[in-house]
């Protein structure tokens, strides 16, 4: 009953495939459904099906048997489609699809992680041992046993990601067709000589059951279509992208319809090739005017990585190094990281995010929760075993030892481990808007889109580049300037923010590959921001010849 | 080729035997209808095991492999990945490679499917590698966790330990 055959029809997998499916919602449809509200959170996935809960049942007994005193089980299909185009051709498409189950034993304090793709009882149980059997030779090389923060059960909860169309029920052929005709439009421009663009879907259906008793089943999906123009000059002394031009989101098909890249190819096309004539900055100090486009990516490397608490911890090092907001206690309620209006809140709960989900990969309901609050550093992010590190701040701020339901696995194969939630620059009191901020700059430069950027290990010392940048002068936007980058220490840069754009001007932007771990794990995450102001930051010229 | 015939520590069925390889290439071509096919079959076990702080943190055993599938007519080809090895999902996974191929564009540098070929017999399977135990790698580390743990070692491990103190 319960073999993998059983698995794929009860979840309705056997139909799936993308380019022979049969109600298929044409690109152009989904251009024209521009206003097609985002479903009601509420909206639910299909019930999981017995024989998957069986096999989650049997991982567990499994793990029990062989001396687990906790365990968690996740049964899930990952599937990934991308397509990518450059000027009027395909040059590849990409379809995987991956489907197993991952196990996670606590024996005696240490953990133990199997998986296996073989999704039989017999398969199960195996994996399920050889998890308790890894925990149990760890045993020798523990320091302090792991503690898990208590949580609540679900025993029947479920979730998705609020979409409209399945990304993976679109034709391969509307989605080139779609590219296509996006960059026919950017080539239109006068300069524009290369397009790259491309469409990229992710569809997570997961199954979980832990050992607390509770059960759930989530479908994640998440689009990202993306394009990058080449303009070049006619003496070909120089060209210049325009790219990262949508942020990624956690959303369905219909995403892609409302960043309708048809109709905007044209102006993106018009940026690169006025790109070319833009100013050169001239290097120096100037107030910056970011962009929720530009900032979250500033966001995400000066402040959402190294509060993570492992990093913080020194537990990871590798890909984004560990963090200078460490040891805890030398930094909690006690670190000015910017001004008193600044407030970073951590979530998975934003809608449209991609880090927002009904529940982590170890089965807690995460909160929002502030991880810079009233400038000064309140919390960090966690999982169950890393929240019992900060009881005793928990305690002295009167609040319980909880997860904030951080933990993340990249696959059924990938063991759960402290990921990125959105994290994000929240609104300020005043409802001031990009404009605002414009007019009240008197020599400056604004910044849309995020660029190259390069960070040290500890995510103190670090330089940022953008996509378009313009001139500010007495308050009014003057022309193009080219090459900008501007350095930062982290906590100088963030206390030199002075002025914040209100919630009407709050905007997500985010990424779709987020390294850490080892072996490696991607984890996708936005980050929301409002356009800010920050004063006399370091500005060179990354064009300049030697 | 050598391969195992019985390992303890890597769970049964995990490494593909050339005859059950095989098997599985041949029953994927037979599904094919493009003007040619390219199956690769990659995986098997691996384990892994991760420390920081003086102590382990992750460790892992991961059994999986995946049927890479590339069909061609002329000059078009596409690739579709899968792991699941059953009729209905190579059936899906060949028909989709199809699909795409004819999509694609050509590709200037395709060369046609070579004709079947005797290849150079190739052993890079170690027991001593297959047969590591979950005990072994948990001792591999030891030899660097315990120089570490010794006092004065480790003036981080000093200060962060402040954090773990203050818990209990």
């Amino acid at each position: 009953m319960s073999d993998r055959r059983d698995f794929l029809k009860k979840t309705g997998i056997a139909a799936g495939a993308i380019a022979v499916s049969g109600a298929l919602r044409t690109a152009e449809a989904a251009t024209s459904a521009l206003t097609t509200p985002v479903p009601s959170p509420a909206s639910v996935p299909p019930p999981m099906d017995p024989a998957t809960k069986e096999l989650l049942m049997e991982a567990l007994n499994a793990a029990k048997m062989a001396g687990a005193t906790y365990a968690d089980a996740r049964i899930a299909r990952y599937r990934d489609n991308q397509i990518f185009t450059r000027e009027q051709q395909i040059i590849n498409v990409v379809d995987q699809d991956s489907m197993g189950c991952g196990i996670r034993a606590l024996v005696d304090g240490t953990w133990g992680f199997s998986a296996t793709r073989t999704l039989t009882k017999v398969g199960i149980a195996e994996a399920a041992k050889e998890a308790a059997a890894i925990a149990k030779a760890n045993r020798v090389a523990r320091d302090k046993a792991v503690q898990l923060a208590p949580a609540q059960s679900y025993p029947e909860a479920s979730w998705q990601t609020p979409h409209t169309v399945d990304p993976f029920t679109v034709d391969v052929k509307d989605k080139a067709s779609l590219l296509l005709k996006a960059n026919a439009e950017a080539l239109k421009v006068a300069g524009v000589k290369f397009v790259f663009s491309g469409l990229f879907f992710r569809k997570q259906e997961r199954n979980y059951a832990n050992t607390d008793g509770s059960v759930i089943n989530q479908v994640v999906i998440q689009s990202w279509p993306l394009m990058q123009i080449t303009a070049v000059a006619p003496d070909f002394s120089d060209f210049q992208n325009r790219g990262n031009v949508v942020a990624p989101a956690g959303r369905g098909y219909e995403y892609v319809g409302e960043c309708d890249l048809v109709g905007n190819a044209g102006k993106w096309g018009e940026e690169a090739a006025q790109k070319l004539k833009a100013k050169p900055v001239d290097v120096g100090r100037y107030d910056l005017v970011l962009d929720p486009s530009h900032l979250w990516l500033t966001i995400h490397e000066s402040i959402a990585h190294p509060t993570e608490l492992d990093r913080a911890m020194g537990y990871e090092a590798n890909y984004a190094g560990t963090s200078f907001v460490s040891p805890p206690d030398q930094f909690l309620g006690k670190f000015k990281y910017g001004p008193a209006f600044m407030n970073i809140r951590g979530d998975r709960s934003q809608t449209g995010a991609l880090a927002t989900i009904g529940y982590d990969d170890e089965g807690v309901k995460p909160e929002d929760f502030l991880i810079v609050k009233n400038g000064v550093v309140n919390d960090y992010q966690t999982t169950r075993e890393q929240a019992s590190w900060l009881k005793w701040w928990y305690d002295q701020q009167k609040l319980p030892t909880r997860s904030h339901g951080c933990s993340y696995a990249d696959s059924w194969s990938s063991v759960q481990f402290q990921r990125m939630p959105n994290v994000s620059l929240l609104p300020g009191e005043k409802d001031l808007k990009w404009d605002d901020l414009i007019a009240a700059t008197d020599r400056g430069i604004a910044i849309k889109g995020d660029g190259s950027f390069s960070i040290d290990q500890q995510r103190y010392n670090a330089q940022f580049g953008g996509q378009v940048f313009y001139e500010i002068k007495g308050g009014k936007i003057t022309g193009m300037l080219k090459d900008v980058a501007y350095q930062m220490r982290t906590p100088d840069f963030w206390n030199a923010m002075d002025m914040i754009g209100g919630k009407s001007s709050y905007a997500i932007g985010g990424s779709f590959f987020d390294g850490k771990g080892q072996p490696g794990q991607v984890n996708a995450v936005s980050h929301g921001a409002v356009p800010a102001r920050f004063k006399q930051i370091n500005v060179i010229n990354t064009g300049r010849k030697a | 080729m050598s391969y195992p015939k019985r390992l303890i520590e890597v769970p049964d069925g995990a490494i593909l035997s050339r005859d059950e390889s095989k098997n599985l290439i041949d029953r994927v071509i037979k599904m094919s209808k493009a003007e040619s096919i390219q199956v690769n079959i990659g995986g098997g076990y691996s384990a892994n095991v991760r420390f920081a702080d003086n102590q382990m943190s992750t460790a892992g055993g991961i059994t999986d492999f995946t049927v890479v599938i590339q069909s061609s007519f002329g000059k078009k080809h596409a690739v579709v990945t899968v792991n699941n090895i059953s009729d209905e999902a190579l059936q899906r996974a060949v028909a989709q490679s199809e699909s795409l191929a004819k999509l694609a564009p050509d590709d200037p540098e395709a060369m046609p499917a070579l004709p079947p070929q005797q290849y150079t017999e190739v052993n890079a399977y170690f027991d001593s590698v297959a047969n590591l135990t979950p005990s072994d790698r948990a001792k591999a580390a030891l030899t660097a966790l315990e120089p570490a743990r010794r006092p004065g070692t480790s003036p981080r491990r000093d200060s962060l330990s402040r954090t773990h103190r203050r818990r209990r």
